[in-house]
């Protein structure tokens, strides 16, 4: 239950994602919410659940593309991992933890991405992809995360309320 | 210090091998898809389509208030010169702008030779290097993979995947599409390709080394390609480059297409 939860908020924020903010795009960069959204479920319930939500948020993402399925699992895999761990170093009430986290992890995920699909045929010039797209998507990215990782922050205190989650649950 | 579970390493490796045969195996040109992804789409393109007609609605009301304030302004100097005509003109002018766009559409659809299909862009493909749109039509239409996409100003792209309610169109932008084009005056075949090097440009290449290409050069689709018909505009020559002996000559073409703001397409259903 709690995985198919996650999937439909993932699913909620792909749509946003394509439709209400490619009217909002700036310099053609979107904010990359699926990103926010492993993040925020690292950082809120740990390692092995934001590694889950990665490889959730990368095939339903490739799935609704059609091409390259399986690209963006890796990288958010990794980014969600990554994110778990970010408690036990920073304090993470801080307003500022999500919006750097989720700025560093969509340079690190879309980069990863790039990089990859590279290898697999993609055709993307590496630097201009970064300097004219992630860049602006991480700093988009950034100011969405806050309100994302409340949202996040939400569920999971609903999960726990239900049993549907234990806390602290690592590899 | 945590241990980690004895499956985790033997899963993390079977996952990333179930994961670069799949990727390897749906890199190429898919026309064809899943169940699982048309069942993924046919739920989410509802939803999609309701958030992009909230957002073209708010738009419009936003481009209406923007319209009706400047009207107003005018109003105060006119209604000092002829109260009742600048009322009256004030009237007609809103009512002319907002029908003029779906005027232009309805003509463009009544006036054209194919048998086209109005769509509305409900979504644009994730990551944003992707020139893949989502359209609101799909089977259920009569739209089928490998079908020409259109605009009132030229070419789009062609349709590529297509589950019951939706469809994914590559844009012409992309650096897998190829079209066959025709300069408008000289006659001369070109090939069109997408160019990643270039975002919103499409390279140029000419099918022999004699042909005469310069800025402003309009080229239209040649129809040899057996996805867009003959005689499409595609843009306009926007630069040109020599290469360094001066034997074969490479422009760089600007759309008619504004891919930003497309907001309304045309399928041809004529494949």
């Amino acid at each position: 239950m709690r995985l198919l939860i996650l999937s439909l908020f993932i699913l909620g924020m792909y749509i946003l994602q394509a439709s209400f903010f490619t009217h909002l795009a700036v310099y053609g960069a979107r904010p990359d919410l699926i990103t926010a959204t492993v993040v925020a479920v690292g950082i809120t319930a740990g390692p092995f659940e934001g590694m889950v939500s990665g490889i959730l948020g990368g095939f339903i993402l490739d799935l609704l593309r059609g091409t390259f399925i399986g690209l963006s699992v890796p990288g958010k895999l990794l980014v969600g991992l990554m994110a778990g761990f970010i408690p036990k170093r920073v304090y993470v009430d801080s307003w500022w933890v999500p919006a750097v986290s989720a700025f560093v992890a969509t340079l690190l995920d879309q980069s990863f991405f790039l990089i990859l699909g590279n290898s697999f045929g993609l055709d993307q010039p590496l630097w201009p992809s970064f300097r004219r797209l992630i860049i602006a998507s991480g700093i988009y990215t950034a100011t969405m995360a806050p309100l994302v990782i409340r949202g996040i922050r939400h569920l999971y205190g609903e999960f726990l309320n239900r049993g549907w989650f234990k806390e602290q649950r690592l590899l | 210090m945590y241990r980690p579970n004895r499956w985790v390493w033997p899963t993390l490796i079977g996952l990333i091998l179930i994961l670069l045969v799949l990727i390897y195996s749906t890199s190429g040109n898919r026309f064809q898809i899943t169940v699982v992804e048309s069942v993924l789409r046919d739920v989410v393109s509802p939803f999609e389509s309701g958030i992009s007609s909230l957002v073209y609605r708010v738009k419009e009301s936003w481009d209406s208030l923007i319209h009706l304030q400047r009207l107003r302004q005018e109003n105060i100097i006119l209604r000092q010169k002829i109260a009742r005509l600048s009322a009256e003109n004030a009237l007609l002018k809103e009512s002319a702008r907002e029908n003029k766009r779906w005027a232009e559409l309805f003509q463009f659809k009544q006036t054209s030779q194919y048998q086209l299909l109005a769509a509305r862009v409900i979504g644009r493909a994730i990551p944003d290097w992707f020139n893949v749109i989502q359209i609101d039509k799909g089977k259920l239409d009569g739209v089928e993979p490998g079908m020409a996409v259109i605009s009132t100003e030229g070419v789009v792209g062609q349709v590529r995947q297509v589950s019951a309610n939706s469809a994914s169109v590559l844009l012409a932008l992309d650096s897998r599409s190829a079209i066959g084009g025709i300069t408008e005056k000289s006659r001369d075949f070109v090939l069109l390709e997408g160019d990643t090097a270039e975002p919103g440009l499409l390279k140029v290449k000419p099918l022999s080394n004699d042909i005469r290409l310069e800025p402003g050069t309009k080229i239209l689709t040649s129809g040899l390609g057996q996805v867009y018909p003959k005689g499409l505009l595609v843009g306009e020559v926007v630069k040109v480059k020599q290469d360094r002996y001066g034997l074969t000559v490479t422009g760089w073409l600007k759309p008619a297409t504004d891919f930003a703001r497309l907001e309304e397409v045309f399928v041809i259903l004529d494949k």
